[in-house]
């Protein structure tokens, strides 16, 4: 059933460079408003997702709607008559219009004072009321970003593709303006789809984030659900910090490990070897905590320290720790266990 | 301690370091040594503009009255000509290969460079032999068409398309380059703003592409307003080829002077606007050079049409010129042909001798501003490579007049001291024809081994220096290492170029000292098409060389 509310479906959607698959099989949808997030690691295939999404490349199978219409599929709808904003990695400023200019470039065949009246507007949303009439190479990193984005919304597209749109930027900028493109997209209720390798970006950013793989999509989820609730083991291993200690279930649904014995929400397979998923932030140093490690290795970060522990069984584990709190190598340390999620995977059988 | 300050303790016990040390890069001796290559490069100029200070009113009345008006007209026609003809030919040719998709896209690209290989003064013989009246296109005329009668093709139409031919590579190849690497996402923008493939390039890869562009046609301005051998053959005057004759016709060196001192108004107005256009490509690179825009896909009657166009600019620009070359000379091939060896060889040493001094000038000006960089080696390396835009002629006389000064001071002062006559030493002597080589071409060298000499970045020096190898050793292991090919590129470059000048050889030669261009003028003014011929086969296979490096370079 087609649900209207959906401005962008995947269908099963396969895509071969050669004999190379690139993209394997992957569906999704976005809801009008919402922004979602392709994350995964560089060459998982994700921006020629993106691309096949703008009618950049052809899919090998499959299918795209953009709005109830069939974009890439049956049907090809050329790029530039999709309705679709993009924003470049480069920026892909044309060099040789000013700023204005680059900005009124989609606008087609509107009258001179309207095109004036929305630049302005789109000018004063991304707060660069004063640089009109300058040419790109006049402006910074960001000032350009922020043009690409203008340009891009400029035409009122249906859906806003943005590829690694931060990532020429230096930190403390990505920072800054991921949140504030964030705000102007959601003011707008513009519907939005980004591609990045940065989880802090895409958790920035994002409503729904997909974890891509080596041409899989492994999880389409919130936030919240692909940090907490990783569905696979390459997920878990992507998103976030942590470690995999092994375990073994019973016959009871709790698993047994160096840990001790644990109790998932979920439901266990019975006597089975696993992998459990302990996040720095499932472990609380504490003086009369019941498990005891070795301090191995210790990595300072400013607020807190990232502590690697021997466990006694050989194991390693992480636990984040408030940086005034300081232990030296070799020092025993007591903790005990914070794990609201207790999260695990069969575990293969050559791990065995 | 440091490795450093050992072996700098180390230095300081033998003397012989000290003897190298003085030999370092930076010395002031490297400066010295760049900064006369620019004050001789510059001082035709100087000398030229200078007669703007001594005018002498008798040749200048003459001039106006009877010469300068004639020669601005012919030079303007010409240019309005040659300039919209190239800018045609190159540009479609360029975004064809550069931006399209058709069959032979890939052969056409690096062919269509070849005529590069050949002089304009070639294409100029080869054509008017081809429509000369006992030619075969008049004969075919004759028999075919009656009532047309002998076309001529010695007019300004004639020339301009014959320069054409010879100069279209320039916009050609500059206006392609600016279609690859102007990167896939600015058209894929255009794309994404709703604009078809067809209106992107319109709105963005031509306008983005319009300062190479206009640096191509003012090199072909350039070329224009120097050419010498076409235009003489043609009979087509121009300042160029009025020089020539004020001097060796009028023996007037001073007419000569006050032309040539206009004509060096007009270049240096062209080489402002070129150096500000280089200026600005700068803004129009893309950044993401590293992936190609996809081509735009030619079907249908299009693609043929491409191809068509491609095949006959590559046959009237290539094929056809050389294989005439090749019929004549092949009727030619007898023992008398026997003598264009000497010939040969004296093009090829004088091509071998002004490519080691130039190449080896250029070292010296692209290392000395490498190691400092700012304004005034900046400037040094601009004014050293000057003679790139002056047209030969000129050169000559900005290079004989202060010549024929150093002669005379020293033979008053030799006949002073043993009151012997002695022969002038500077004028007709093969030195002062090298030196106004090395000046005519140093830009030629020096392109090639700047872009290499850039590549050693300061940190790749440094590193180097931390290491302990400073001076002789810096230059031995990391500049000549780094930076052998684009030696050996420019000496080919300014190798094939001496090879192929025509008109600083023409009027500086010793006496009895022919070269092959020489010969091909001598014999095309006499209308003798198969006797050039051969020498000019020789000229295109030679200049081949450094075309196949430009086609290595940019496909």
């Amino acid at each position: 059933m087609q649900v209207m509310s959906d401005i962008l479906k995947i269908n099963q959607l396969n895509k071969y460079f050669g004999d190379q698959h690139v993209v394997k099989g992957i569906s999704f949808s976005l809801n009008k408003g919402e922004i979602g997030c392709l994350l995964g690691p560089s060459g998982c295939g994700k921006t020629t997702l993106l691309r096949c999404i703008a009618g950049l490349e052809l899919l090998s199978s499959g299918s795209i709607f953009i709005d109830g219409l069939e974009v890439s599929g049956k049907s090809y709808v050329a790029p530039e008559n999709r309705r679709i904003g993009m924003m470049f990695q480069d920026h892909a400023l044309f060099p040789h219009l000013t700023v204005e200019e680059n900005i009124k470039f989609g606008l087609g065949h509107r009258n001179h004072v309207d095109k004036k009246t929305i630049v302005k507007s789109l000018l004063q949303t991304v707060g660069l009321t004063e640089d009109e009439e300058k040419y790109p190479h006049e402006l910074s990193g960001g000032q350009q970003q922020r043009v690409a984005l203008a340009r891009a919304l400029a035409p009122e597209p249906n859906l806003l593709l943005l590829d690694e749109p931060f990532s020429n930027l230096d930190v403390d900028l990505r920072e800054s303006l991921s949140a504030e493109v964030r705000s102007i997209l959601k003011r707008f209720s513009i519907t939005a789809l980004m591609v990045t390798h940065n989880q802090i970006e895409a958790f920035a950013m994002a409503d729904r984030v997909g974890v891509i793989s080596d041409g899989i999509m492994e999880q389409w989820d919130s936030a919240y659900g692909v940090y907490h609730r990783p569905a696979t083991l390459a997920v878990a291993k992507f998103i976030g910090e942590g470690v995999l200690i092994q375990g073994k279930s019973s016959n009871n649904g709790t698993i047994s490990c160096a840990l001790g014995t644990l109790k998932p929400s979920a439901e266990v397979p019975q006597e089975s070897h696993l992998n459990i998923l302990v996040r720095p932030e499932d472990i609380a140093i504490d003086e009369s905590g019941p498990l005891k490690a070795v301090v191995a290795e210790q990595q300072f970060r400013g607020a807190n320290i990232l502590y690697t522990l021997r466990l006694d069984n050989g194991e390693k584990i992480l636990a984040l720790v408030e940086s005034h709190l300081i232990h030296s190598s070799g020092e025993n340390i007591a903790f005990r266990l914070v794990m609201d999620h207790v999260v695990f995977f069969p575990m293969s059988n050559d791990q065995i | 301690m440091s490795v450093i300050n050992k072996i700098e303790e180390f230095r300081k016990q033998r003397p012989s370091f000290h003897l190298f040390r003085t030999f370092r890069l930076n010395s002031p001796g490297w400066f010295l040594t760049s900064f006369l290559i620019a004050l001789v490069a510059t001082t035709p100029v100087l000398v030229i503009l200078s007669s703007y200070f001594f005018p002498e009113e008798d040749i200048w009345q003459h001039l106006v009255e009877n010469v300068l008006q004639g020669l601005t007209f012919n030079t303007l026609k010409l240019l309005a000509c040659v300039i919209p003809l190239t800018a045609l030919i190159g540009i479609s040719m360029g975004w064809l290969t550069g931006a399209c998709d058709y069959p032979g896209r890939r052969f056409f690209s690096w062919a269509l460079v070849l005529p590069f290989a050949v002089p304009p003064y070639v294409f100029a013989f080869v054509y008017l032999g081809i429509f000369d009246f006992s030619g075969p296109v008049q004969g075919l005329i004759r028999e075919s068409f009656p009532s047309i009668g002998f076309i001529d093709i010695r007019n300004t139409a004639g020339v301009s398309i014959i320069l054409s031919l010879a100069f279209y590579p320039y916009v050609y190849l500059l206006s392609r380059s600016a279609f690859l690497t102007q990167g896939r996402s600015t058209m894929e923008a255009a794309r994404m703003l709703g604009k078809s493939p067809l209106a992107s390039f319109f709105s963005v890869a031509l306008p983005m592409a319009r300062p190479w562009i206009v640096a191509g046609l003012l090199l072909v301005t350039m070329e224009t307003l120097a050419d010498f051998g076409a235009v003489a053959i043609f009979n087509y005057d121009t300042f160029t080829t009025a020089i020539y004759k004020a001097w060796f016709g009028m023996f007037s060196l001073n007419a000569a002077l006050q032309l040539s001192s206009i004509l060096v108004v007009f270049v240096l107005i062209i080489l402002v606007l070129e150096q500000h256009f280089r200026f600005r490509m700068r803004f129009n690179e893309s950044r993401a050079s590293g992936t190609r825009h996809q081509r735009l896909n030619l079907n249908g009657f299009k693609k043929w049409l491409a191809f068509s166009t491609s095949l006959m600019v590559f046959l009237l620009a290539f094929v056809l010129p050389f294989s005439q070359l090749i019929m004549w000379s092949w009727s030619n091939l007898n023992a008398d042909a026997l003598r264009y060896f000497e010939y040969a060889q004296n093009t090829f040493i004088l091509g071998i001798v002004t490519a080691s001094i130039t190449t080896l000038g250029a070292i010296i000006i692209a290392y000395s501003k490498h190691s400092n960089p700012g304004f005034t080696m900046e400037w040094n390396a601009r004014l050293a490579t000057l003679g790139y835009a002056l047209p030969g002629t000129v050169l000559a006389v900005g290079i004989y007049i202060p010549a024929a000064w150093v002669d005379n001071k020293l033979l008053d002062i030799f006949t002073g001291i043993t009151g012997v006559k002695m022969d002038p030493l500077l004028q007709g002597s093969l030195t002062i024809l090298i030196i106004a080589y090395v000046i005519r071409f140093m830009a030629a060298g020096f392109g090639s081994v700047d872009s290499s000499i850039n590549r050693i970045t300061p940190s790749i020096v440094e590193a180097a220096r931390t290491m302990g190898a400073t001076g002789t050793a810096l230059l031995k292991r990391i500049y000549l290492p780094m930076t052998k090919t684009g030696v050996l590129t420019a000496s080919i470059f300014v190798l094939v170029d001496v090879m192929k000048e025509m008109p600083i050889t023409l009027m500086m030669r010793p006496f009895n000292w022919d070269t092959l261009a020489v010969k091909i003028f001598e014999y095309t003014s006499e209308g003798e098409w198969e006797l050039a011929a051969l020498p000019a086969v020789g000229l295109i296979l030679i200049g081949l060389l450094p075309v196949l490096f430009i086609i290595r370079k940019t496909e």
